[in-house]
């Protein structure tokens, strides 16, 4: 059994089934009589989409077992992702400045940059130029948010 | 017709002139850098090109996209690791003359086999684009649809060796290219009763959520060990000298630059396939095919030349179908869609000064790399240096601001660490991102025509032959099924083949 492609298969029959269920419309809420169905064609794409994963599952629980050396998420990159997402979610209202300053700095102490004084120089001089670049040459409004 | 004096007075302008020098730094940086590629630089510089002029906008592009070609030999030759994938043939010959004392001369052999490549694409593109262009005309909705169909096949059997991940990774891409409000009835689709859904994704930013997340992701795990860098020592006199022992050789620019040009022609095939061809005909045309891998330029030539006839080459069907031919071509397809430009016969007729500042550019920025890999090369060869852990934080911060950028808006920043995330799965579960990425590009096309088809089928009374049987569809019909049944069986034989060898 190759373990990778049995979890993708099961994890894309699941995804076919979720989005099945959202293409469940009331058809009165269709405009016009003559209308081609919309959900017609992204529910073809579903179908196949099931279909292939079932393929795929299949396909794994009759291979070898294999095992992968490299976990698919390490703590590092579990680390670095969820810097990212809070990154992207606080980045409009926290403000430019403070928040890429911080998500750099998260980021580079995480990689094991462990030189404060120097880290917190390049990630604040980083910070000064990419906001020069945008306001000035690029003439795009960074986020000012409420903090800075 | 285009104007010509409106296409050179475009060009010549001081700031297109500086931009395009830095974006070929750019991508040569790019290109030289182990583990990163031109496709992200495309990705990761698209945003800023958007108040520009299109056509100033796609020459900066395609100026990292030739950049990057170059900057790919750099690191193959100095230190045995390709830069891109594109570059692995590069290896064979380049590391071994530069180990020999000639890594001045290995350098010098990849930068002008890489601008004539270029050059070799560029006016393939030219001459080859308007007849191509001419048979997109005739194209009708079922034939748009089937293109489509085609395309995500051929780029899902050749982008990641594996058939049924490429495709179901072309199927996810066109599952996210229906999100939002259905183009004719106004129903929302996936939009799980969220407002900022109800416009569906844009395409850049989860572009480059797609390309560059997982690429700084990828470069948290430890680098890989290469062997210490070569000796680089230049001396005068020996650019010329490269110069004359390049022209005794020109053969194989010959070669190099047609398999280049045709494999790139080839939607999906890009160079990383074309420079093992072109290394091989080169070594099978050659007088001491044994002298190849012994640090030989002909080993530089063939691969560099190649790589770089791809980028003209892959162009081709983008520009004129609207089917990239590699990965780079295709993000540059997303940046041509969202300036407003459509790829077909009306781009040439209709937008024919951005279409000709664009390939009398692309001429511009090859005679660019070769000025700026002459004087900037000490630079390009200290970015070997650079630490990776400073990389991962700048491909972050440049992700984020510049996914923030194309519309000021929060939700492109969340749809591109959305995208980063299931382009991270989907390179660990070995799907590879670019069938998924072709799908999200080429949705909105694809159900175009299926619907119009549809339509204009229910209208002549037979919807089922509207799609069948005209003879263009059946072409392209043809080319599906083969381009899948050639897939299906070279995935087969190697299976039996890896089967045989374990026995």
């Amino acid at each position: 059994m190759k373990k990778e492609d049995v979890i993708s298969g099961v994890l894309l029959m699941g995804l076919s089934a979720v989005l099945y269920t959202q293409t469940l419309v009331d058809p009165s809420e269709i405009m016009f009589e003559d209308d081609i169905d919309p959900m017609k064609y992204p529910r073809m794409l579903i179908a196949l989409l099931a279909l292939l994963g079932a393929v795929l599952a299949g396909k794994g629980l009759r291979l070898a077992g294999t095992v992968s050396a490299v976990p698919i998420f390490s703590r590092r990159t579990l680390s670095v992702m969820a810097v990212l997402f809070l990154y992207a979610a606080v980045f409009t209202t926290v403000g430019f400045f403070v928040s890429s300053f911080a998500a750099a700095f998260a980021v580079a102490f995480i990689m094991g940059w462990r030189r404060i004084p120097a880290l917190i120089a390049v990630c604040g001089f980083s910070m000064v130029v990419i906001w020069l670049l945008f306001t000035y040459i690029l003439r795009i409004p960074l986020p000012v948010g409420t903090l800075f | 017709m285009f104007d010509i004096s409106v296409v050179l007075s475009n060009l010549f302008e001081p700031m297109t002139l500086l931009l395009m020098a830095l974006s070929a730094c750019f991508g040569i940086i790019m290109g030289a850098i182990p583990g990163l590629s031109g496709t992200l630089g495309i990705a990761l510089l698209m945003p800023f090109t958007f108040g520009l002029e299109p056509g100033v906008a796609l020459l900066m592009l395609g100026s990292v996209y030739c950049g990057s070609e170059y900057g790919g030999s750099i690191p193959s030759i100095l230190i045995n690791t390709p830069g891109t994938a594109a570059a692995l043939c590069t290896t064979f010959d380049g590391h071994p003359m530069a180990q020999n004392g000639h890594a001045q001369k290995a350098l010098l052999t990849a930068l002008i086999s890489s601008v004539f490549g270029g050059l070799f694409g560029v006016c393939a593109l030219i001459f080859l684009s308007i007849p191509l262009a001419h048979v997109a005309m005739s194209f009708g909705a079922p034939e748009q649809f089937w293109l489509c169909v085609f395309a995500l096949t051929i780029i899902a059997s050749l982008s990641s060796g594996q058939v049924l991940k490429g495709i179901i990774g072309a199927l996810l891409g066109l599952l996210f290219a229906c999100v939002g409000m259905d183009p004719i009835t106004g129903i929302p689709r996936f939009t799980f009763n969220t407002m900022e859904l109800m416009n569906g994704i844009n395409v850049v930013p989860a572009l480059i959520g797609l390309f560059a997340i997982p690429q700084a992701l990828m470069l948290l795990k430890p680098a890989g060990e290469h062997g210490g860098m070569a000796p680089y020592r230049p001396a005068p006199g020996v650019f010329w000298q490269t110069v004359k022992e390049f022209f005794h050789r020109i053969w194989v620019v010959g070669v190099a630059g047609v398999v280049g040009l045709i494999i790139g022609i080839m939607p999906g095939a890009g160079g990383n396939i074309a420079t093992f061809i072109a290394y091989n005909e080169a070594k099978r045309f050659s007088r001491k095919p044994e002298k190849f891998g012994t640090g030989i330029m002909e080993g530089i030539m063939a691969p560099e030349v190649c790589n770089n006839a791809v980028v003209g080459g892959a162009q081709i069907p983008m520009l004129t179908l609207g089917i990239p031919g590699s990965a780079p071509a295709a993000v540059m397809l997303g940046a041509l869609m969202t300036h407003g430009l459509k790829p077909g016969f009306a781009l040439f007729t209709e937008q024919s000064d951005v279409v000709f500042t664009y390939f009398i550019g692309l001429f511009l920025a090859n005679i660019m790399i070769l000025i700026l890999g002459l004087v900037l090369i000490r630079i390009f060869v200290r970015v070997l240096q650079i630490p990776q852990n400073f990389l991962v934080v700048a491909i972050i911060a440049m992700s984020v601001v510049g996914a923030y950028s194309i519309s000021t808006s929060a939700m492109d920043v969340i749809s591109m660490c959305a995208g980063g995330l299931i382009g991270y799965i989907l390179i660990r579960y070995k799907f590879g991102v670019a069938p998924m990425a072709l799908g999200l590009i080429l949705g909105g096309m694809m159900e175009e025509g299926f619907k119009l088809s549809l339509h204009l089928g229910a209208a002549e009374g037979n919807v089922v032959m509207f799609f069948f049987s005209r003879p263009q569809s059946l072409v392209l019909i043809a080319l599906t099924v083969l381009s899948l049944v050639y897939s299906i069986w070279k995935e087969i034989s190697a299976a039996r083949k890896a089967g045989q060898a374990a026995a």
